[in-house]
Parts: C-alpha cells; sequence; structure tokens
C-alpha cells in the first residue's frame, strides 16, 4: 500500500463532509452575484457523490467554499455551516485551512497546466508540496514522490520526475496532479471537472484510476461534472444544482430512473445517448427534447423558483414561492411543489417492487 | 415516414456530392536555429478520402490532436494543403487563393466552437447576419434579415441588440442564421455545439437538423461528443493520428465497428444509465507524437490485438464491406 503514514481516518459509515444551508456571495460592482443559495449535501467514507448542474449553477463556487480559496475581496460565505471530519470550515483560521488543504481535503481541476506551475520540474513541485504537509526530509519526501507516481501508473516515474509540465501528455498531467492531490491522505478529493478536457479514451483511464483509489485508501469523492455519464458510471448519490440551489438529491439509480424535479427529468431527457453496444439498430432518430429558454442571472433574482420560467409542470404558486428541498421518499429529496405529478408518472413502473 | 426517410439516408448520395475530397494530406513544417531550417514535420492530416451527398451529414470522430480541425481548415480553405484533392460541387478549390475562392464563399460556409469570438462585437445582431448578403450584393432588407431570426429562434427585434446581450445558445443560433444566410450547400460545423451546456446543445442540435430537412444542406460535422455525432450524422469517419481508420453508415459502425480503435473510442464513452453494466475493456497510453508517427499501423502502440505484421506495414484503407471502409490487417 502507497500510504504507509495514513493517520486516523472517519470509521466507515462516517460523514466526511457535511455542507448545510450554505450561501456563498460575491460582492461586485454590478451588484451581489448569489452563486450558491442555500445548498445542503453530505458525503461518507468511501462514497462518491456527483455534483451536476449547467454552467453557472454553482458547482465550482460549492467546491472553492468548502477549500476556503473564494476570491478574497469579492468572495463570501454568508449562511450555513461546513463540517469537514471535526473541523466547522466556515468559521477555521486561515492557518488551521492550510493545515486542512492537502492533509484532510484536497482538490483536483480541469485544466491541471494552470494548477501545476510550469517552470518548475514534477518532482520539485511533488516533494515541495509533501514536505510541507508531512514534515518529511528531502530524500524521503522524494520517495514518496516516487511512490505516488507509481500509484498512480505513471510509467517511467524516475525519468517523469525530472521533467516539466509542458514535457507530459493531458493524461499523464492529470495523473501528477491526482498524485499530488493523494500524497497526503485526503479523506476527501474534490475533482471538479477533472477529466473534461480529457480525451475519452484518457478519461476512462483516470476515472478507473479514481475508482481504484477510492477503493484502496476508502477516501470520499465529490465528483463535480456536467456529464450525466460520469455520474451515471461513478457515483453512489448525485445532487442536482440550478442557479444555487439544490433541485434534487438521491441515489444515482433512484433519481435517474424517476427523477422528482422537471429540470433533473428535462437534463435527463435533453442528452444525445449512444445505442447500448451490439444492440440492435435504432429507429431513425427524432428530435431531441428540448428544454426551452436558458440559465437565468443570479443578479437579479425573481422571487419563486428559480427554474420556473422554464418548467412546463410550473403552476401559480411557482412563481411567487421558492420551493423548499424536501423528502418525498425515503433518501429522495426534491425542491418542486408538483413533484407528486412525477412521483405518478411513475406509479405504474414500480407498483409492484 | 418519408420525412424519416430522408432524415436517416440522404436523398442522392451518389447524383449530388456537393463535396469530394480525395487523399488529403497537411503537413506543417516545423522551423529551427538561425537558417530557418525545417527539422520535423507534424503529420497533421495524411491521406485523408471521403465525400458527402446533398443534405447529408458526415460526423468527424477522433482525440484531440487526430487532424480533425484541419481537415475541416483545408476544405475552407483557412490552411494550405500540403497535397490532395478538395472538389466543392463541380470545381477543384484545392488551391484557390482569397479572390478566386470568393464566389464559392457563398456555397461553403462555417460554424466553430466559440460564437464570441467569430461575432463582431461592435455590430449589431441584425448586422452582422445581413453581412454576407451585403458582401455578396444580394437584398438583406429588414423583413428578409428578421425572417431568418425567426427561422434559427431568435426575436425579430433583437437584430438591434449587440452580441455581448446574448446568452451563448442565442449567440450560437445567431452565427447559424449568419451561416445561412447564403443558402450555402455545404457547412462546416467544427465542434458547433461543444460548449452548450445540455439543454441548450439539444436546441442547436434541432435546429441544424431541421434545416437540414427543410434546405438541403450538407453538414461536415466535426466534434469529439461520440454521442452527438451519433444522433446528427448519416455516416460516421473515425480518426486517429491523422488519419481515418474507419468510415460507414452510422448504424453499420456501431452495430459492426471493424477497426479496434472505433471499439476502444465507443467503448470508452460513459454511459448516462446507471443500469448499464459493460466490459470496461480500457485502452492504455497516450496518443503517439504527430511529429514522428509509429510506424506500420499507426493504431499498433495501443491496440490490444496487434501482430507482427502491424508493426511492420500500414493497413491499407479499404472498402470491406459495401459502403463501409476501413483500415485494419484483421479485416484481411
Ligand atoms: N469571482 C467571482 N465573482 C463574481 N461572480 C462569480 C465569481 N465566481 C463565480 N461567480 C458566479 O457564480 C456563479 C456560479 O459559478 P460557478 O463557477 O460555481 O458555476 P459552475 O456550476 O461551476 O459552472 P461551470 O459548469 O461553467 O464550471 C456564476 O454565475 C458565476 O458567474
Ligand atoms: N499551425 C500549426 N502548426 C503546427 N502544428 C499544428 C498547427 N495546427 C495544428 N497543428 C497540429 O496538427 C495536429 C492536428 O490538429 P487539429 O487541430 O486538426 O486536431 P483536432 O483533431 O481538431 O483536435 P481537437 O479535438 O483538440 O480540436 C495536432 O498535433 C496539432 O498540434
Ligand atoms: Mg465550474
Ligand atoms: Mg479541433
Amino acid at each position: 500500500m502507497a500510504n504507509p503514514t495514513a493517520p486516523e481516518r472517519a470509521a466507515p459509515d462516517e460523514t466526511v463532509l457535511a455542507v448545510e444551508g450554505l450561501k456563498t456571495q460575491f460582492f461586485t460592482r454590478d451588484g451581489i452575484v448569489r452563486a450558491v443559495d442555500g445548498v445542503s449535501f453530505d458525503v461518507k467514507r468511501g462514497e462518491t457523490v456527483g455534483v451536476v448542474g449547467e454552467s453557472g449553477s454553482g458547482k465550482s463556487v460549492t467546491a472553492l467554499s468548502i477549500m476556503r480559496l473564494l476570491a478574497k475581496r469579492t468572495g463570501r460565505i454568508v449562511e450555513g455551516s461546513i463540517h469537514l471530519v471535526d473541523t466547522e470550515i466556515t468559521a477555521a483560521s486561515e492557518r488551521k485551512m492550510r493545515d486542512i488543504r492537502g492533509n484532510v481535503a484536497s482538490m483536483i481541476f480541469q485544466e491541471p497546466m494552470t494548477s501545476l506551475n510550469p517552470v518548475l520540474k514534477i518532482g520539485y513541485q511533488m516533494t515541495e508540496t509533501i514536505r510541507v504537509h508531512q514534515g518529511l526530509d528531502k530524500a524521503a519526501a522524494r520517495k514518496r514522490a516516487l511512490d505516488m507516481l507509481r500509484f498512480v501508473h505513471i510509467p517511467e516515474p524516475e525519468r517523469r520526475i525530472n521533467q516539466y509540465p509542458f514535457e507530459l501528455s493531458g493524461g499523464m498531467r492529470q495523473r501528477v496532479m491526482i498524485a499530488m492531490a493523494l500524497s497526503c491522505n485526503p479523506q476527501l478529493l474534490i475533482a471538479d471537472e477533472a477529466t473534461t478536457a480529457l480525451d475519452v479514451t484518457i478519461q476512462a483511464q483516470i476515472l478507473e484510476l479514481i475508482r481504484e483509489l477510492r477503493e484502496k485508501i476508502g477516501m470520499a469523492v465529490l465528483m463535480i461534472t456536467h456529464d450525466l455519464g460520469v455520474v451515471a458510471e461513478t457515483c453512489d448519490r448525485i445532487v442536482v444544482m440550478y442557479a444555487g440551489k439544490v433541485m434534487e438529491r438521491g441515489t444515482v439509480r433512484e433519481v435517474f430512473r424517476n427523477p422528482l424535479h422537471p429540470y433533473t427529468k428535462g437534463l435527463l431527457a435533453s442528452i444525445p445517448r449512444l445505442p447500448e453496444p451490439g444492440a440492435a439498430a435504432r429507429e431513425a432518430r427524432g428530435n431531441l427534447t428540448e428544454l426551452p429558454g436558458f440559465v437565468p442571472s443570479l443578479r437579479n433574482v425573481p422571487p419563486g423558483c428559480r427554474f420556473a420560467p422554464r418548467c412546463s409542470y410550473a403552476v401559480a404558486k411557482c412563481h411567487e414561492e421558492s420551493p423548499p428541498l424536501m423528502e418525498k421518499a425515503p433518501g429522495r429529496l426534491t425542491a418542486c411543489f408538483e413533484a407528486h405529478r412525477l412521483m405518478e408518472n411513475a406509479m405504474p413502473e414500480t407498483a409492484n417492487v | 415516414m418519408s420525412e424519416a426517410a430522408t432524415l436517416d439516408r440522404p436523398a442522392a448520395t451518389d447524383a449530388a456530392r456537393p463535396l469530394v475530397v480525395d487523399n488529403l494530406t497537411k503537413h506543417y513544417p516545423i522551423h529551427r536555429g538561425i537558417l530557418n531550417r525545417e527539422v520535423a514535420r507534424v503529420h497533421a492530416v495524411d491521406g485523408v478520402s471521403f465525400d458527402l451527398g446533398a443534405g447529408e451529414t458526415l460526423g468527424l470522430v477522433g482525440e484531440s490532436g487526430c487532424g480533425k480541425s484541419t481537415v475541416g481548415r483545408c476544405i475552407l480553405r483557412l490552411v494550405e494543403p500540403t497535397s490532395g484533392t478538395i472538389r466543392l460541387g463541380d470545381d477543384d478549390i484545392t488551391h484557390l487563393d482569397r479572390g478566386a475562392m470568393r464566389p464559392h464563399r457563398q456555397d461553403l460556409q462555417a460554424i466553430f466552437q466559440d460564437p464570441y469570438s467569430s461575432l463582431n462585437q461592435r455590430m449589431r445582431a441584425g448586422e452582422i447576419v445581413a453581412e454576407p448578403l451585403v458582401n455578396f450584393g444580394q437584398p438583406a432588407d429588414r423583413a428578409h434579415i428578421a425572417s431568418l431570426f425567426e427561422r434559427v429562434g431568435l426575436r425579430p427585434e433583437q437584430m438591434d441588440h449587440y452580441p455581448h446581450e446574448f446568452s451563448g445558445g442565442q449567440r450560437q443560433r445567431l452565427v447559424i442564421a449568419k451561416a445561412l444566410a447564403l443558402e450555402p450547400s455545404v457547412i462546416v460545423c467544427d465542434e458547433a455545439v461543444s460548449a452548450l451546456d445540455v439543454s441548450v446543445q439539444a436546441q442547436v442540435i434541432n435546429l441544424l437538423t431541421e434545416l437540414q430537412r427543410e434546405r438541403g444542406i450538407a453538414y461536415l460535422f466535426i466534434a469529439h461528443d461520440l454521442a452527438v455525432v451519433e444522433h446528427i450524422s448519416h455516416r460516421i469517419a473515425v480518426m486517429y493520428l491523422g488519419q481515418i481508420v474507419e468510415l460507414a453508415e452510422k448504424r453499420a459502425l456501431f452495430e459492426d465497428p471493424l477497426h479496434p480503435y472505433t471499439r476502444a473510442l465507443l467503448n470508452a464513452v460513459p454511459i448516462p444509465d446507471p443500469e448499464v453494466t459493460r466490459d470496461r475493456t480500457i485502452i492504455g497510453g497516450d496518443v503517439p507524437s504527430p511529429l514522428n508517427p509509429p510506424k506500420g499501423c499507426r493504431f499498433n502502440t495501443r491496440c490490444p490485438l496487434a501482430f507482427d505484421r502491424c508493426r511492420s506495414e500500414a493497413p491499407a484503407y479499404r472498402e470491406v464491406k459495401p459502403g463501409h471502409y476501413a483500415a485494419c490487417h484483421l479485416n484481411d
């Protein structure tokens, strides 16, 4: 096992991350951006939770809030709590946060080139991180870096460690990022569109790696993506966000089978799907189901449900009042006044279960 | 019924072929040193051939850097091909200069990924769409532009707005309206919906499909998203390291892929259905450098089925079954 120095870990089933009523806002010259507006979810040890939603829905701001990496002058957590293992993030000192980043929670981003320093060798960047966080000496840190590179299946680690980021392919750079992120045994890995910029064959390799690492070291993963395919293949539970709010939460299986929010339903219907490999030919394709309109601005938020202007289920109340996230079935939460109509639709299929 | 039939199979693949590309090659020379000597060549596109029927969509897929955009840019005459020929209708446009290319522009339009950079920020939306008509001395009255706006799902009063006032999906509609204005027979779409959110992407894909049905436009649809390409295309070409490794009617390609790379690609696409469990044979390694492509079959370094011959002899790209082309020794 490549993690000999594993610290005390959360027990199985234990909650690693609990976000409660999180509100994060940006105070800009043109007004307040309510980027995250009352978001709640949790992630347990060994579990992968997917956060999906369209561009601007607040996925990255949620992640940056957890790591306390918001734009310093404008971004602020104004309400709610973030519990990470045994620390209340919203109240933690900057010093405590430096300790937490890397040691307790790590984050990997879409474009590793921007998070790796282009003028420093891979090995130097890795050993510096390890030395800062784990207090190892140079030789021990180098050995640990090599172990980690091997752990993420980088061929010829002794050669790679002496290379610069530009000498590596995109997939290889993302592996290095993951190796760095895992080098201090975090209990939570946040992957923000970590495979979006990669080719599908390389994406498949990286997703496989994350799955493998999760099983080996039992870490919790928060997988932020707009790709519902990635969620279906890697996540246990899903959080669907829209315009800064959680629309729906549940297990991936149940949410995909019977979405309880019209937005989730629309999203699932609007993606083109490949035929199953080897399956019989499909008939000529008709039109894709469209969600009319587009994502609203987060500056002057009107009252009511944020999805209402695009929603075919909306009734008068939806334009006046914001629906709270409510548990409609065990483990199934949705923020929709009309959710019962979606449930009823699903009744015939589930009646005899 | 008849509508579905035309969608699935182009009306006249043989009679009308608005675009024919034959053995297209583009090498980018790399120069170094004070003598500016050529030290290497990027084999961006190496012997690519295909044709496009009227009203047909040919999807062009493959991993980053395999040469998809270079093919599109050669056709659009934005880069100079190293060799090969490109025919638009009855004319050889391979080496036409800007002036000589001008009359053909009416027939050949493009839609790129980033609508923001392809729109002049200081022009009003209506002027942007009217511009090609004005350039070609065609009527560009407000009523005509308004009808184009309506056709792509924009409101006529938006003609007076500037690009920054539009959302990403609306800007892409604007680009489509502009591309449509001259009623081209061929549109090269390079990652035309890739930057859009899924819900908006569906709107734009539907619009492109409807316009094709109405006007018989042919699309060369370049994209890395296989599900999108599968949805919109009639035939699909798969590229790897500058070459087409397989080309077929989309059904044949999905039901019976004849190249191991096509199979690997199809296998790697995440399926948005948690109930589907499949054989996840993931190919390893990275795409080799196009500066120095592998000897023999270019895929041999990653191919799970490669044998000796694959490492020494490049497989011929040939018609293995009617209309189904592939380049793999395993089909011999
Ligand atoms: N530094 C900032 N200043 C002002 N507004 C910001 C800032 N960062 C983010 N926002 C706004 O907050 C909202 C949420 O942004 P966020 O980056 O979380 O979206 P996202 O869901 O990650 O989208 P994407 O899929 O495009 O990455 C957006 O409206 C965005 O414009
Ligand atoms: N102007 C140029 N000079 C040198 N090399 C180039 C140039 N333009 C492209 N290339 C190289 O040619 C190859 C093919 O590039 P191209 O942009 O056609 O790929 P692509 O398939 O469109 O990739 P993507 O999916 O990333 O858009 C790449 O290796 C690229 O680096
Ligand atoms: Mg983001
Ligand atoms: Mg390209």
